[in-house]
């Protein structure tokens, strides 16, 4: 769809020359987010610094049928930020202000654009934080995690960002501002801000978020467990939750990735492990000691080699960021790599491990894990080498077979990173095709005119016939 | 407005090394929220991912080198914050100096602008003499009031707007200019640990010679006799930022036969900028290389004084201090905690945490310079996040750095006192019995 040159100045005289992108040769930079699978450039993108512009912007939008989404940091894995159908990409990154902290009722307002770690950052030294708490924290935004419904490690405990959503503010794609919501929970009339949480930007666009901000836990204590055999691992996390103890986090980390956090981050994993859980519990100190007590009987009695506590502040910081920028850290050591988001019955964990263990084989490419196990999401990460047309297709391949193997033995599509671009053709695996219309009607009711965000999460989505998006890699991303 | 170039030097001299450098970046955007010019303005051409991308795009001929390429590579501080970010060890500093390079020849070809900054570049800048008459002017420029008139009075107004950024931005130059012309010795105080040599930088020996005579001494009290090589010149570091590789090669030459002489131990800095180049010299080269045991020795003065034995100051210095930590020490040289441990150790003195001391202050080499509008805005961020903590000195440990802080504090009007950190600890140790007086 491309724009003309009305429009443009329209744009132009509603933000000024600083605020509106137009040339191709900076446009490039908007072709893709976290995905470098997928790829299509905008024909605009504006910056606006208020609700009202955002208002405006879409206003305009919708009168020159042009399409539009918006854009956090572009760190989704989905491609949920990819403009498909070209149109104008709304990137919130000037609206980045925290507008209200208020501790009493233990909410903060926020505006999209604002880094998710920044506010854990801003209340920390008054006891709270955000509990959301996704991979890419240090840089993704609040309003991305909204879209997405972003999880992270401690959604084991503290649940998804859905859990922490009190109110949003919201621009319809008809340009009207409605908000919904607010700081108390509010159980008359449908649950809006529920649906829009988790609806990859499709049913309109935030500018305001009311978020919970979450007391911080009186003690935590983060525990490493050694394992010479995946199995034992995966085993260990089922057994843990039978226990009746939940853990606020539970990851388990196999040995490809342990080998590149530590030829880069250096976390302290041990390297010649074939896989390590990473397991913390948080709570009322006098309680910790004995949950410790149990949760090391556990790991031992599933045969684990090693177990010990993060000693001091430092020692912990440093394990968690080796699991945080693990997946970065295998930028090292493969030129790229394809994240899968699959999500299993816990009790189903040695099983999927093995099926990847075998497609991987058969395909003869590597595949590296870091669960949530605790909650069953896992993240297998498929090796391949972009220049060789053949891995792309073995890539793509493997991870349709792992989805559709999630769905077979009870599981879903996607975790937290929303299925975007990335996983249109696995949508037909979980949803049948009346499933499918009811979600089709409903997006219908909000965004009848389909230009907010085109051609995401429903194959029928991409309505003017094929889909532009541009399926080459020459990028090294983590595809 | 822009003009496209007739050939495009990315394409040509990108090789499979630099292709494989930009591939180790995963596009996780990790690094955006820790690149200033990324706060500033939110586009993703001045973020490090999108700068990597444009680098990229212009390797497979798909983006044209123009002028709006040159923009978003222009305005980047070179601050490598985004390579203390990144969890997949991109190279940006790198990449960013071979892009400025292959680029230079041609963007510059025969305009009258890349004559003057050639000029300076590889005649002014590495010859002691020609800083020397200049830094004199300037002197006399200060003294006769000629400079408080263009600062204070209508005359201010007629300067073009670059102009008068730098006219205000001109520290007190001292008349005594650190001298290099002979090979000169200082010795040790009490017993001798070791022989180490000063690479004393241009610019420094004329506008921070006070900071060079603090180096010495605090050396020398705690046992290190202080060698000056007369004919070390320039680092090097502010031609590769601008894209002359050449000027910067021919430099490094000299200073590597300077300082050949295999009996000094180490080699000391107290400038940042200068000390993650001299580091770099390595990199073009292998074991077999003179560069090798000459980067090996290269040492900032934090670095090496939390290797020895320090002698602790005895008596207290009450101050509220906050440290700025310059770029190229943390994330050029990965250089944080030492600093700090040297401050802490001081009795008496209170160190305060400075929100986002590891960001740029908006110096970075010419870069005010050439840059100046965005880099106001990044001193302004940084300033009123020092201000906010009420300290009475910003300690940091970079020549550039301490001319951008004491030009912010001049133009917020506060009073605090900006020190290198061998001016704080020679402050500290000035008390005890036996150490040298300035
Ligand atoms: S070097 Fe500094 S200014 Fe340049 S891209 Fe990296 S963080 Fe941004
Ligand atoms: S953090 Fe590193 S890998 Fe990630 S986008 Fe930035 S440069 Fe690329």
């Amino acid at each position: 769809m491309a724009i003309d040159s009305i429009f443009i100045s329209n744009l132009l005289s509603l933000l000024g020359e600083n605020r509106v992108i137009t040339h191709p040769d900076e446009l490039i930079v908007f072709e893709c987010d976290g995905l470098t699978l997928h790829k299509q450039m905008p024909d605009a993108v504006v910056l606006p610094k208020s609700t009202e512009e955002v208002s405006e912007i879409i206003k305009l939008c919708q009168t020159n049928h042009t399409p539009f989404l918006a854009r956090g940091s572009g760190t989704g894995l989905s491609g949920g930020a990819i403009a498909v159908e070209g149109g104008v990409i709304i990137q919130m990154s000037l609206l980045n202000q925290i507008l209200k902290i208020d501790y009493e009722d233990e909410i903060a307002v926020v505006q999209p654009g604002v880094i998710n770690l920044n506010l854990t950052n801003e209340t920390s030294p008054d006891g709270y934080h955000f509990a959301p708490d996704p991979s890419s924290q240090k840089a993704c935004t609040i309003g991305g995690n909204v879209a997405e419904n972003a999880g992270g490690p401690h959604t084991l405990k503290y649940g998804v960002t859905a859990n922490h959503v009190m109110g949003l503010k919201v621009v319809m794609p008809s340009g009207d501002i409605v908000e919904l919501g607010g700081k108390i929970e509010e159980f008359s009339g449908y649950d809006l801000v529920g649906l829009f949480v988790g609806s990859e930007g499709t049913l309109g666009i935030t500018t305001e978020i009311t978020v919970k901000l979450i007391r911080n836990p009186e003690g935590v204590k983060t525990f490493l467990a050694t394992y010479n055999t995946i199995n034992d691992a995966s085993n260990t996390v089922s057994k843990i939750i039978e226990s009746g103890i939940i853990p606020a986090a539970m990851e388990l980390i196999d040995n490809l990735v342990i080998q590149a956090v530590e030829s880069h981050l250096k976390a302290g994993f041990p390297t010649k492990a074939d896989a390590i859980l990473l397991i913390e519990i948080d709570g009322v100190k006098s309680t910790l000691t004995e949950e410790a007590k149990r949760i090391e009987s556990i790991c031992l009695s599933q045969n684990a080699v090693n177990f010990q506590e993060a000693e001091t502040m430092e020692e912990r910081n440093l394990l968690w960021r080796g699991r945080k920028e693990a997946i970065g850290a295998l930028g090292k050591v493969t030129p790229a790599f394809y994240t899968n988001d699959g999500v299993i019955p816990r009790s189903k964990l040695p099983e999927i491990l093995e099926f990847d263990l075998d497609i991987g084989k058969r395909y003869g490419l590597e595949i590296a894990h870091i669960c949530h196990a605790g909650d069953g999401n896992i993240h297998p990460i498929i090796l391949y080498n972009p220049d060789n047309k053949n891995e792309i297709k073995h890539a793509i391949k493997i991870s349709e077979a792992i989805l559709k193997k999630c769905i077979e033995l009870g599981g879903a599509l996607t975790g937290e990173h929303g299925i975007g671009t990335e996983k249109l053709s696995s949508f037909g695996i979980m949803y049948s095709d009346n499933d499918q219309n009811q979600m089709l009607r409903l997006r219908k009711v909000f965004n009848p005119t389909d230009l907010l965000n085109p051609g995401k999460i429903f194959p029928e989505g991409a309505k003017c016939g094929e889909s532009r998006i541009n399926q080459t890699i020459k990028k090294g991303g983590w595809i | 407005m822009s003009h496209k170039l007739l050939i495009n030097p990315i394409y040509t001299s990108f090789g499979i090394k630099e292709k494989h450098l930009l591939q180790e970046c995963i596009h996780c955007g990790f690094c955006l929220p820790t690149c200033p010019t990324y706060i500033e303005n939110g586009k993703e051409m001045d973020s490090p991912r999108g700068r990597l991308y444009l680098m990229e795009a212009a390797m497979n001929g798909e983006i044209d080198i123009s002028e709006r390429f040159f923009e978003h590579i222009d305005l980047c501080l070179v601050c490598r914050a985004c390579e203390t970010a990144c969890p997949s060890g991109v190279q940006f500093g790198k990449l960013m100096e071979i892009t400025r390079d292959v680029t230079h020849s041609v963007r510059y070809k025969s305009s009258v602008s890349k004559l003057i900054s050639n000029f300076i570049l590889s005649v002014i800048i590495p010859s002691h003499g020609w800083l020397s008459t200049i830094f004199k002017l300037g002197w006399l420029y200060q003294k006769t009031g000629l400079h408080w008139v263009t600062k204070n009075t209508f005359m201010k107004n007629i300067l073009p707007a670059k102009i008068r950024n730098i006219n205000e931005s001109i520290p007190p130059i001292p008349f005594k200019r650190f001298a290099k012309n002979n090979v000169q010795t200082f010795h040790a105080i009490g017993e001798k640990k070791g022989r180490v040599a000063l690479f004393t930088g241009c610019v420094m020996d004329h506008l921070f010679p006070d900071v060079h005579a603090a180096t010495i001494r605090i050396l020398n009290w705690n046992g290190y006799e202080v060698v000056i090589p007369s004919d070390q010149t320039c680092c090097g570091a502010l031609h590769v930022h601008s894209g002359d590789g050449k000027t910067s090669k021919q430099l490094r030459d000299i200073n590597l036969s300077v300082f050949s002489d295999r009996s000094f131990d180490i080699i000391i800095l107290n400038a940042a900028g200068c000390g993650a180049h001299l580091k770099q010299y390595k990199q073009e080269n292998n074991k077999d290389n003179p560069t090798y045991p000459f980067s090996k020795k290269v040492k900032d003065l934090t670095e090496f004084l939390a290797t020895v034995p320090l002698r602790n100051p005895e008596f207290p210095l009450y101050l509220k201090v906050v440290y700025d930590e310059p770029c190229h020490l943390i994330h050029g040289q990965g250089i944080s905690v030492e600093p700090k441990q040297i401050i802490k150790s001081i009795p008496g003195t209170t160190f305060l945490s400075l929100i986002e001391s590891d960001a740029c202050c908006g110096s970075a080499g010419s870069y005010s310079i050439t840059e100046t509008e965005m880099s106001l805005k990044v001193l302004e961020r940084k300033m009123n996040h020092i201000a906010s903590t009420g300290a009475d000195c910003v300690v940091t440990a970079n020549p550039g750095c301490q001319i951008q802080l004491q030009w912010g504090m001049n133009r917020k009007n506060l009073s605090m006192e900006v020190l290198h950190i061998a001016e704080l600890l020679d402050r500290a140790y000035q008390k005890s019995n036996g150490y040298p007086l300035p």
